[in-house]
């Protein structure tokens, strides 16, 4: 009798130790592959803690349908070899999408795995004109090259610039090719390509001295925020005063913070509005700057706004964990997010307004949107 | 009982739980004091650890410094060339992808080491590790290396500044080197900068891209007492020890061990000891059963068998001392024993008690009715039937169990006695009455049982029974009694009151009884309104039957009050004690009324009877001064003068006529002696009659072409007048009375409460007074009905009679805004109605006739006679029924018969004209006889041809109608003749 009640007392315990240890139910793993550790890596930690504000906010409001967010983070280190262990990672994690990559010549390399393994694939960061207008799993929030160049010619026509030199840093070629030749669709001025590879040594008196030989009227940087900041230096130094142009690819603090005084009077072809008021992105900047000790950056805003994206899809699609359950919801309605409103169109192509974003006293403004 | 547990049973259970929650409790507390000295002795081995790590970094990080402050010295001084040289040379010396420059006074930098030279000219002086305070820069990565790298700064000379970037990587082989002598599996070291991002972690990757591990780790806590602190990375707890690093500055070091291992080894290491614990708990638990068992539980079990075993009342010895087998147990056993014996000699006292009583005591189940126990009366009864069933034994004719059982009532809801309950009952065996106390009472064994003690109340019931029918006899008589009869007892308190005075008081036999006389029976003076006395008290006070005062009015408990008349007396008990007093009263009220108004009709009939002589008289009179008046105004030689006096005399005469007609009218009634005529000429007369000289005026509205109706003159101008009067009475500071009359059809009035007649005169009269209350409207044509403080209470009740008798309607309804506003309906003429056409003027006598006039007034006769020989008619005077007879039979065969008789209708002492007329018609049934009379609303004048006449003429004669009515006749009669 008593040994009976005893044996029912720890059965009584044993349940409830059983209930206790529950397994809960799996978060939702969302990959983030981009560049951290090559060449500009440090623009990819801007990224990766705007993705991880976004997600640890989501979660604190309770997460998508009663699963919480698990980002995993991924350095592709801007090489192919890299993209591909990354992604790779990524998809045996089983994530429900990938954000990614850094650069559109990354992106193009990881585009066939990625979508290829029936995975939702988001960028905000890829421009060429390559995946534009395709229907499949590949969706961007960055406007793609053939707006760049109709944005920049236009820019350019309203400067007065009669000839330009380009500044191509062919690791990303994709995108610098891409976006100078659909600059050339568009504007009628003498146009100089200088290219050079970033992974190399690069001898900037030589690169500088290309530049300036055609005394163009302005100098367009197709490159990186820390390339472009060493660049503005060196034609400076030549004695440059015309206008130089740098694309959403420079619009980072490091392009200030390396380049210094020589940034002073850049103009910036960026769909990221630099005088943001939205009350929403100004308590994103207050908690990236509580957060991490840095402000909010174009690049930290873009991974935020994506997550967000991605995650009222997520909510949205009928199956939580089906791709295309995921694209249909993304592209049936508008989103709001902190950068403003935006919809995809039918390929998955962002439509949104561009600006001029201009370096002054240290810091980027807006120039005004470039109709 | 069964569901209880044994004791044994009882201390085993408690022995093992409470074994078990100290178990538990000491288990916890052991595993608690485990896992702090755990969490104490990771906390000692690992500052230990960080101590060496903390010493070590700033090592690491300055590996180079000493050589490089060893050139400083040198170059201190000299040419910027040869500095530069000097540090190109010590540059080459560095670990791998370390860079150091040099920046002249403008920021450029104009000494870098080898591989990056393609930055010479560059100018960095504006990024944060240069432009920093801190000697040590935070991890960044470096434009030139793209590695992450700390910069350290040191100042060559005024213009030129030596940067050093050290790449992180380059301490981590020794930080890994010390993490292979972790003595803690799971154990690792992280270096995080100010900014939180990852210097040194065991995950290179991380460190590769700069993590920023501050913000993953979350939910952090501490220092705990043992100076350790808890976060959560990735899904997983951990404990670290913290320590932050001077150089450099604000870099924190954290040795960290997951959470879960040491809880581990800390269940591994409690789980012996609770093991150890628990089997030294069992043991101590069965020997403490084994003990408790023997010596407490076993002689308890003894001695609850041996008082299972035990009836108590009988004389038995319980239990064996030595039974028990200790000594306590032993004594308590001795106790029982002498408390056995001291319930027997109770129970027997009990016996002999219950046995000595004269009453019936038994006790029987609840549930099976078996009788438990009878005493001796019950026994010498019934026999003895202890045992047999209580429905079976102690009645007869029983089915089941009785019906009139009261086991129901001794028992709440719950089951519980509920007390003594008390019934009478017949028992059926013996026919004997009993008085039953019944409860429930608990017996041996604790069940529920019935106990009954019935005492004989046979003759106490049978004097009962003869009391109370007595009692129901003499409530029934009082009850019954046509008068109110109250009793009261001593104090004044209402004791009975029957229904008669229930009805006049307002108070029933329930509400009354208990009350003090006063406040039931209120009674005062009819006219001082004071109270009367308390007959009660006064009976009390007196001994002596009283009766009440007159005009003792009793006020009901709703207002209504009547006039009583009573008498009290007192209620005497056998030793002639009062102990009570009964009033009998009745409602006089009706009586007293009645015996008013018969003395109100005596009043008016004597006073009409009066009125009735004296207008004989005064009309033969007024006959006779009014034909007087009538013929000396057809004297030619009579002056214009003259003749204007003696109109006014006429006139005065004539109002003098109508006066007698009131008066017989008052006195008599009757029916009216209708004749077409204008109401209008009557209501203007009547009303200017009655306002002569008062502050009311009167307006009239009155139509030209309003027609005629048939009325009594007299009369109508009576019902105008009281009209009238009471208008003016209600206004006595004056105002106007309006009079307004119209003609109406049946259908142009809506609920014209009239339906014989389809035409009507309307007479409204208003007046501006305050108006009759609405309550007294419905009653104000009622006889005696008056609001008035002198009224008779007949004014309006004649109208309503005359008005009626005419065919007509009066009505009465409130005026708009004040005043009251009376209307009549007067039907239209027989005649064609319209005004005009009204009789007036002289008739020609026909012929020089042959007039008998009886009468037995002389005046009459010589005045009428002289209006007739005026006229050329031959006159013959009869005084009264007997000689107009004969006269007429002597003439009947004469050559001159008598063509027309004018009778008297009435003849004092003789035959009057109503007897007269049945005679002389029998001579001659062609006979012309009037029929005069004073008497204007004598049946007989109204319906004149049902009697034999063929006209009427009212006294007192006035000279035209006088004429009118006789040559009319004679025309009549002479038409026929031809």
């Amino acid at each position: 009798m008593v040994l009976k009640r005893i044996v029912v007392m720890f059965m009584v315990l044993l349940a409830l130790g059983a209930v206790g240890c529950e397994r809960r139910q799996e978060p939702l793993k969302i990959g983030l592959a981009i560049n951290l550790s090559g060449r500009g890596g440090a623009a990819g930690e801007d990224i990766r803690d705007g993705a991880l504000l976004a997600v640890e906010e989501i979660n604190r409001q309770g997460g998508v349908k009663g699963r919480s967010l698990l980002l995993l983070v991924k350095d592709d280190e801007n090489s192919a070899a890299g993209i591909e262990r990354a992604d790779q990672a990524l998809i045996d994690a089983k994530v429900v999408a990938i954000i990614g990559h850094s650069y559109s010549s990354n992106t193009i390399k990881a585009y066939p795995q990625i979508t290829g393994n029936n995975i939702l694939m988001i960028t905000g960061y890829t421009a060429t004109t390559k995946l534009t207008g395709r229907d499949d799993l590949f969706f961007r929030t960055s406007i793609d090259c053939q707006v760049y160049g109709q944005k920049t010619a236009t820019l350019l026509k309203k400067k007065g610039i009669a000839s330009v030199s380009f500044l191509m840093d062919m690791s990303n070629a994709d995108f610098v090719l891409d976006y100078a030749a659909q600059v050339g669709l568009h504007y009628q001025g003498e146009m100089t390509m200088v290219q050079f590879e970033s992974r190399d040594k690069v001898d900037w008196q030589r690169l500088s001295q290309q530049l300036l030989a055609p005394s163009p009227g302005a100098i367009i940087m197709l490159t990186e925020s820390s390339m472009t900041a060493v660049g503005v230096q060196y034609v400076r130094d030549q004695g440059f005063t015309g206008p130089v142009i740098g694309t959403i690819w420079t619009q980072s603090p490091d392009l200030i913070r390396i380049g210094g005084p020589a940034t002073e009077g850049m103009s910036l072809v960026s769909f990221i509005a630099p005088d943001n008021q939205r009350p929403d992105y100004l308590q994103f900047s207050s908690k990236m700057q509580e957060k991490f000790n840095k402000p909010a950056t174009a690049r930290a805003s873009r991974a935020y706004e994506m997550i967000y994206i991605l995650a009222d899809g997520l909510k949205r699609a009928a199956k939580i964990e089906d791709a295309h359950s995921l694209k249909n919801a993304l592209l049936e309605s508008e989103f709001e997010s902190i950068l403003g409103t935006l919809r995809f169109d039918q390929y998955g192509d962002v439509v949104r307004p561009v600006y001029e974003v201009v370096v002054r006293d240290g810091h980027f403004v807006n120039g005004g949107e470039i109709q | 009982m069964r569901d209880l547990r044994p004791l044994q049973d009882h201390i085993t259970r408690i022995l093992f739980t409470v074994i078990l929650l100290v178990f538990a409790v000491t288990g916890t507390l052991v595993g608690c004091y485990q896992y702090v000295e755990g969490q104490k002795d990771v906390a000692r081995i690992l500052e230990g650890q960080i101590k060496i790590a903390e010493s070590l970094i700033p090592t690491l990080l300055l590996a180079h410094e000493q050589r490089y402050q060893q050139i400083f010295q040198e170059v201190a001084g000299r040419d910027q060339q040869l500095i530069l040289e000097r540090i190109g040379v010590a540059s080459r010396q560095r670990d791998p992808f370390d860079v150091c420059y040099v920046l002249d006074g403008d920021g450029r930098i104009v000494f870098i080491s080898e591989g990056f030279t393609n930055y010479l000219g560059f100018n960095p002086s504006h990024m944060g590790h240069v432009q920093g305070v801190r000697k040590v820069s935070g991890v960044f990565q470096s434009v030139f290396s793209k590695r992450p790298v700390v910069a350290l700064k040191y100042r060559l000379s005024e213009k030129l500044l030596f940067v050093y970037e050290r790449d992180v990587s380059n301490i981590l082989p020794a930080l890994l080197h010390l993490e292979k002598g972790k003595i803690l599996e799971e154990q690792a070291l992280i270096l995080l900068t100010s900014e939180g991002v990852v210097v040194y972690h065991p995950d290179q990757s991380l460190v590769r891209t700069r993590h920023n591990l501050a913000f993953d780790m979350k939910d952090f806590q501490g220092p705990n007492k043992r100076g350790l602190y808890s976060y959560v990375y990735q899904q997983r707890s951990y404990y670290a020890l913290k320590e932050e690093l001077e150089i450099p500055d604000g870099w924190v070091l954290y040795l960290q061990v997951p959470a879960r291992p040491l809880m581990v080894a800390t269940a591994k290491g409690v789980s012996l000891q609770l093991l150890e614990m628990l089997f030294l708990f069992v043991v101590m638990a069965l020997a403490m059963q084994f003990i408790l068992g023997r010596f407490f539980a076993r002689p308890v079990s003894a001695i609850v068998e041996a008082l299972a075993g035990y009836t108590p009342g009988e004389r038995q010895r319980v239990l064996g001392a030595k039974e028990t087998g200790v000594r306590e147990f032993a004594r308590i056993a001795e106790a029982i024993n002498t408390m056995a014996d001291d319930v027997y000699q109770a129970t027997e006292r009990f016996r002999s008690l219950v046995d000595s009583l004269d009453a019936l005591v038994y006790v029987a189940d609840m549930e099976s009715y078996e009788l438990l126990y009878l005493n001796r009366y019950g026994r010498e009864i019934w026999g003895d039937i202890v045992g047999k069933i209580c429905w079976q034994s102690l009645q007869t004719n029983q089915q089941g169990p009785c019906p009139f059982c009261t086991n129901h009532l001794l028992l709440d809801e719950g089951g519980k006695p509920c007390g003594t309950h008390v019934w009478q009952f017949q028992n059926t065996v013996t026919y004997e009455w009993y008085e039953c106390r019944d409860q429930a009472i608990q017996w041996t064994g604790g069940r529920l049982v019935r106990m009954e003690i019935a005492i004989n109340i046979t003759y106490r019931k049978e004097a009962e029974d003869a009391l109370a029918a007595e009692k129901e006899r003499l409530a029934v008589t009082l009850r019954s009694i046509g008068d109110g009869v109250i009793t009261t007892d001593t104090a004044g308190r209402v004791i009975l009151i029957n229904r008669i005075a229930e009805g006049l008081t307002g108070w029933t036999q329930a509400e009354a009884e208990g009350r003090d006389l006063a406040e039931v029976f209120h009674i005062v003076h009819a006219q001082t309104r004071e109270l009367c006395d308390n007959p009660a008290e006064k009976v009390i006070r007196t001994g002596q039957i009283v009766g009440l005062a007159n005009h003792t009015i009793l006020i009901a408990r709703d207002g209504a009050e009547r006039s009583i008349a009573d008498s009290g007396a007192p209620i005497l008990d056998r030793a002639s004690e009062i102990i009570g007093v009964v009033l009998v009263f009745r409602d006089e009220t009706e009586k007293l009324r009645l015996q008013e108004e018969s003395t109100k009709a005596k009043k008016l009939e004597s006073v009409g009877v009066l009125a009735g002589g004296i207008a004989h008289d005064f009309n033969n009179i007024l006959t006779a001064i009014l034909g007087n008046i009538s013929l000396a105004m057809m004297d030619a030689g009579v002056s214009e003068r003259t003749r204007r006096l003696l109109d006014g005399a006429e006139k005065a005469s004539v109002r003098a006529k109508h006066l007698t007609q009131q008066l017989l009218t008052f006195a008599k009634g009757g029916e009216p002696v209708k004749a077409s005529a204008s109401i209008a000429n009557v209501i203007k007369d009547s009303a200017n009659f009655v306002l002569h000289g008062s502050n009311v005026s009167c307006r009239y509205d009155i139509p030209d072409d309003l027609w005629l109706v048939d009325i009594d003159q007299g009369q109508m101008s009576q019902v105008i007048q009281n009209l009238i009067i009471n208008a003016k009475e209600a206004m006595p500071d004056g105002g106007e009375i309006q009079v307004t009359c119209d003609n109406v059809h049946q259908g142009s009035e809506r609920q014209l409460p009239l339906c014989q007649e389809s035409k009507y005169v309307r007479v409204v009269i208003k007046d501006n007074g305050p108006g009759i209350p609405a309550e007294s409207l419905s009653r104000i044509f009622d006889p005696y009905f008056t609001t008035k403080e002198k009224g008779s209470g007949l004014g309006l009740a004649i109208c309503y009679s005359i008005v009626t008798k005419h065919g007509g309607h009066i009505s009465v309804e409130p005026g708009p805004d004040s005043g009251t506003i009376f209307t009549i309906y007067l039907p239209l003429s027989a005649d064609d109605g319209m005004p005009g056409e009204e009789e007036e003027g002289v008739i020609a006598a026909p012929k020089k006739a042959q007039i008998m006039i009886m009468d037995d007034d002389e005046m009459v006769l010589s005045v009428a006679k002289e209006m007739l020989a005026l006229d050329g008619h031959e006159v013959l005077l009869a005084r009264n029924g007997t000689e107009a007879l004969r006269l007429y039979q002597e003439r009947f065969a004469s050559p001159q018969p008598i063509d027309l008789v004018i009778m008297d209708l009435t003849i004092p002492g003789g035959m009057g004209g109503k007897e007269a007329v049945t005679e002389i018609l029998a001579v001659d049934p062609e006979a012309k006889i009037i029929v005069a009379s004073g008497y204007s609303n004598d049946p007989i004048m109204a319906n004149f041809h049902d009697y034999g006449f063929v006209a009427a003429l009212v006294k007192p004669f006035q000279l035209a109608p006088f004429y009118r009515v006789v040559n009319k006749v004679l025309l009549r009669a002479d038409k026929v003749k031809k």
